[in-house]
This record gives C-alpha cells, structure tokens and sequence, in this order.
C-alpha cells in the first residue's frame, strides 16, 4: 500500500537543496544563467558588456531562475502527477531569465525584441511604442520577471506539498 | 504506524525527463537568439565583398518643399551647467556651444585620417567593430537635396557614442555653424558627447534641427530627450509625431511617417543615409578595443584632441565610422563631395549592395 509522507514547503526546499544531485543542478543551471545574462548582453551590445540596470538585481533573477529551475526539476522526478508543474516551472524559469536579459543590457537599442515583435507582425510605431516601454521600465521589469520567479517557487512546493511524496516499492 | 519509504529508483525514465527538459531549454534559447540574428548581424567589410541589404518593397519615396525649424542657440530653462562633476555624474559644460578650435576639428579633419581609418577597416586591422547591417530605401528629398535623418535620444548611450561618427560624416558634405557638448543619461553612462541643438535636458521634449549647412544634403536630426539624471527614455513614434507637428515642418513630419513605414526601427541611434537605412550605431567605439569602456571617463576634450592626433583606435574607429556613413551617401546620391573620390570610400562603397 502505498503512504503519502506531508512536507511543508520548507521542507521541500530542504529536502531539495540538501541532495547533491538537486544542488549540482541548481549550480549548473546557475552557471547557465550567468552565461546566458552575458552572452545575450554582449549579443545586444555588439560584443561590449554594457549593463544599465543594477547587478545585484540580475543576480536576484538567476538566482531565482536556478531555484525554479531546481525544484520544477523535484517536481517532474518525484511524482507523473507533478510533472506538468515541474515542466511549466522550467519553462518559464527560462523563459524569465531570457526576457531579463534582453531588457537588461541597454534599452535604447533592443534588437532581440524588435526581431521578434516585427516577425509576430507589429509594426514600427508598435515597435517603438514597446522599445520605448521596456526602455523606461528596464528596473520594474527585471523586480517584475524575479517577483514572477518567486512567486512560481512557492506556488510549485505548495502543489508539491499538497501532493506529497508517494512511497514506491 | 507507517512503514519507511524507500527511494525508488531512478529509472530510465527519470534520465530521460531531464534529457527533454535539457533540450527543451536549448532549443528555447537557440529559438529566441536565431530570432533576433536578421537584425542585429555585425557585417564586417572584406574588399571586394558584397555586404548585403535588405531592400524594404513597396515604398514610395518623399520629394517635398518644406521650411526647416530653426533652433535656438540657448536655452533658459536648460542653462550651461559649469561646475565639475565626476565621470558618471559630470554635466559640465553641457549645451555649451564647442568653441571654434573644436568646432574646427570636427569640421576641419583631415582627408588622410578618413582614408587610414578606411583603409584599416578594409585590412581589418580595426580593433573595434564597424559595420551595420544595412536596408535600402528610396531617396527621402526635401528641397530638391537627398536627406540624412537621424532619431535618437539624447539619454542614450549608443546615440552619445555614435554622434562623433555622424558629425565627422556630415562634415565632408557641409559644415557645423554650431555644436554643443552633451552627454548620454547619468544613468546610460554619462558619456561625453555631441547635441546638434541645446536640448532641454531637465524635461520630457524633444529637439528638431541643426545648425547644418551643405549644397549637398539635408540633416534632418530628430533628439529625444528626458532628464539626463536619470536613465535612458524615449518616447515612441507616435509621440514624436504629434511634438513634430507643433515644428509646422512637413519635413520632420514626414521624415517621422517615412520611419514608420520602413518597420525596421529596433531602437535608437536610428540614421538614414540618402538610400540606407542603419537601424543602430554603425561603430562601437567606447575605447581603443573591443573590451575597453573609457569614453564614460573622458571628457570632451579629451575626444576632441584624440581626434585631432588621429593616432588611437578609438578616434580611427570613429573616422572608420564615419567613412562607412560617408560611403552610403556617396553612394545613393552620385555625390562630387571631395570625400567620394578618396579610395578607401570608393572600395567601400563597392561592398555596400
């Protein structure tokens, strides 16, 4: 028969970052990250690391990025019925880490995005008016991206927690 | 009492969960940079290449009469600030006028320094990256003369880098009665730079005109502009339209509607030189390589004497710069400025579609 063990939700992060293995991901993907941050600001940049948000503020986004990425990564080994949330945790652990770089290197010129928007069929007045947004709101975006992070951390162990951990045989 | 579970094992199936989600997120990754790779390529000039174009379909032309605003030389709500600050909170001098020894390095630069420059971008021995990936566009004439247009912001950092290029560009085909010394957003840089207007840089509004002359082209130079202690703004097109009608000049109105019809604008500084449209700066020059940021700690002078010894790679990154903007315009009009007949703008002018 099968037992359901309860964790509380630090309990689920303890259980996660005291495992090597949960904690070599969180460190790999960590590392990601930091390159993707610096490779996609050069990128922007034309091959010079010109940053125009605070760095502190990057570093709470790939921190934060890396913890969703590890435990969405729990999520989908421990349990099918977890998966769906690990794998949506993932994605958008990437995805906000994405996004946080292409606003944070500098917002006056913002290739990556206007490539995207025009291909999505936006024309130069949307382009602008978007460019003109992020540009403005480069800081309230990257909190935003790390609030959206941390919100999806606690709404991940929550379901976690609720779900338990099934006993195997 | 519940019985101790074991940790089941991990099974092929685990493995191959995080061989999917690994994918997954590459292939996300490699999505959104292959994405942004048409409009951001760095085209980097070979001699007898072909650098490609975009050529921009169904787009009539504009040839049109039209008065152009005459700006002022001062401004009282946006005083010469003279005190001395430290790089990345310094504003001195700023909407001061260049004296004439300045005015004259930039108007004045020599034909062989254009030329070296050339020549090194050509053989590659640049140590910082010029070139921009280019579209074609039809002639925008305002009283019968093909126009340079320039949109930027006076808060952004690539605009401040890339406006000494323009000025040495602009300068073979006319000449600057005025510029003023400017400088990028305390929080974009504060880089020292060139205004083509005193701006009001305490306020959101935007600056249209120069104060440049050429029987060759139009400068219709379009600065943005917000206040520069804090970080980079710009204000999008449809904005800048509506200050642009308030100038009653159907030129800057339309250069506005002419940009919005291209859809190739990704950010600013945004330039079109007689055929060709540079949808961003088309030199990085911020110090003497590829790696170096020294341009947030100098100061005018200190550019305006690199420029004037013509030795650093940074000032011939800015000739460089120049020559490739230059080129364009040689180019798209058939122009008999003295600049289109040195070598090195005629092989670049050969790699440009």
């Amino acid at each position: 028969m099968r037992q359901v063990k309860k964790q509380s939700k630090i309990g689920v992060l303890r259980t996660v970052f005291t495992s090597p293995s949960y904690l070599a991901v969180a460190a790999a993907s960590a590392v990601f990250y930091y390159f993707l941050f610096f490779y996609m600001i050069e990128y922007s940049n034309r091959g010079l690391f010109l940053l125009t948000v605070p760095i502190y503020l990057m570093y709470a986004l790939i921190a934060t990025g890396a913890v969703l990425l590890t435990v969405s990564a729990y999520a989908i080994t421990r349990s099918i019925r977890m998966a769906p949330v690990g794998a949506s945790g993932s994605v958008l652990s990437v995805f906000t880490s994405s996004f946080g770089c292409m606003v944070a290197g500098c917002g006056c010129y913002a290739p990556v995005l206007s490539s995207i928007l025009y291909i999505i069929g936006f024309g130069s007045f949307q382009v602008s008016g978007a460019i003109a947004l992020m540009g403005n709101y480069q800081v309230e975006f990257i909190a935003l991206l790390i609030i959206i992070n941390l919100a999806f951390i606690y709404y991940q162990t929550s379901r976690i927690t609720r779900i338990g951990r099934l006993s195997r045989r | 009492m519940p019985r101790e579970t074991k940790r089941a094992k991990k099974g092929s199936g685990n493995t191959l969960t995080y061989v999917s989600m690994g994918i997954s997120v590459l292939a996300l990754i490699m999505a959104v940079v292959a994405i942004a790779m048409p409009h951001t390529k760095v085209v980097t000039i070979y001699q007898n290449a072909t650098v490609p174009t975009t050529t921009v379909q169904a787009l009539a032309g504009y040839d049109i009469t039209s008065n152009l605003p005459a700006p002022a030389l001062t401004l009282s709500d946006a005083p010469i600030i003279t005190t001395a600050g430290t790089p990345g909170n310094n504003l001195q001098d700023i909407n001061a006028q260049l004296n004439a020894s300045e005015l004259y390095v930039i108007n004045k630069a020599p034909d062989a320094y254009f030329e070296l420059a050339g020549e090194m971008l050509l053989n590659g021995t640049l140590n910082n990256s010029v070139g921009i990936k280019t579209s074609s566009v039809p002639l925008f004439k305002v009283n019968g003369k093909p126009s340079v247009i320039y949109l930027g912001s006076t808060t952004c950092i690539y605009c401040a880098e890339n406006k000494w290029s323009m000025a040495l560009a602009l300068s073979r085909f006319g000449n600057f009665t005025y510029l003023f010394h400017g400088y990028s957003a305390l929080k974009d840089g504060d880089a020292p730079t060139l205004y083509w207007t005193p701006v009001r840089y305490n306020t959101l509004s935007t600056a249209f005109g120069s104060f440049y002359t050429s029987n060759y082209i139009n400068f219709i130079a379009i600065e943005d502009s917000a206040p520069i202690t804090g970080g980079f703004r710009l204000e999008d097109l449809g904005t800048l339209l509506g200050r642009a009608n308030e100038t009653n000049s159907l030129a800057y109105v339309d250069a506005l509607k002419y940009i919005g019809e291209i859809n190739t604008f990704g950010g600013t500084p945004y330039t079109i030189w007689g055929t060709y449209v540079a949808p961003g700066a088309d030199a990085i020059a911020f110090g003497n390589s590829s790696k170096q940021i020294t341009l947030m700690n100098m100061t005018h002078a200190d550019m305006i004497r690199m420029l004037q010894e013509g030795k650093s790679q940074m000032a011939l990154t800015e000739y460089a710069g120049a020559d490739y903007y230059a080129a364009m315009i040689c180019k798209s009009t058939n122009s008999a400025a003295a600049i289109c007949g040195l070598p090195a703008i005629k092989k670049i002018e050969a790699t440009l579609s």
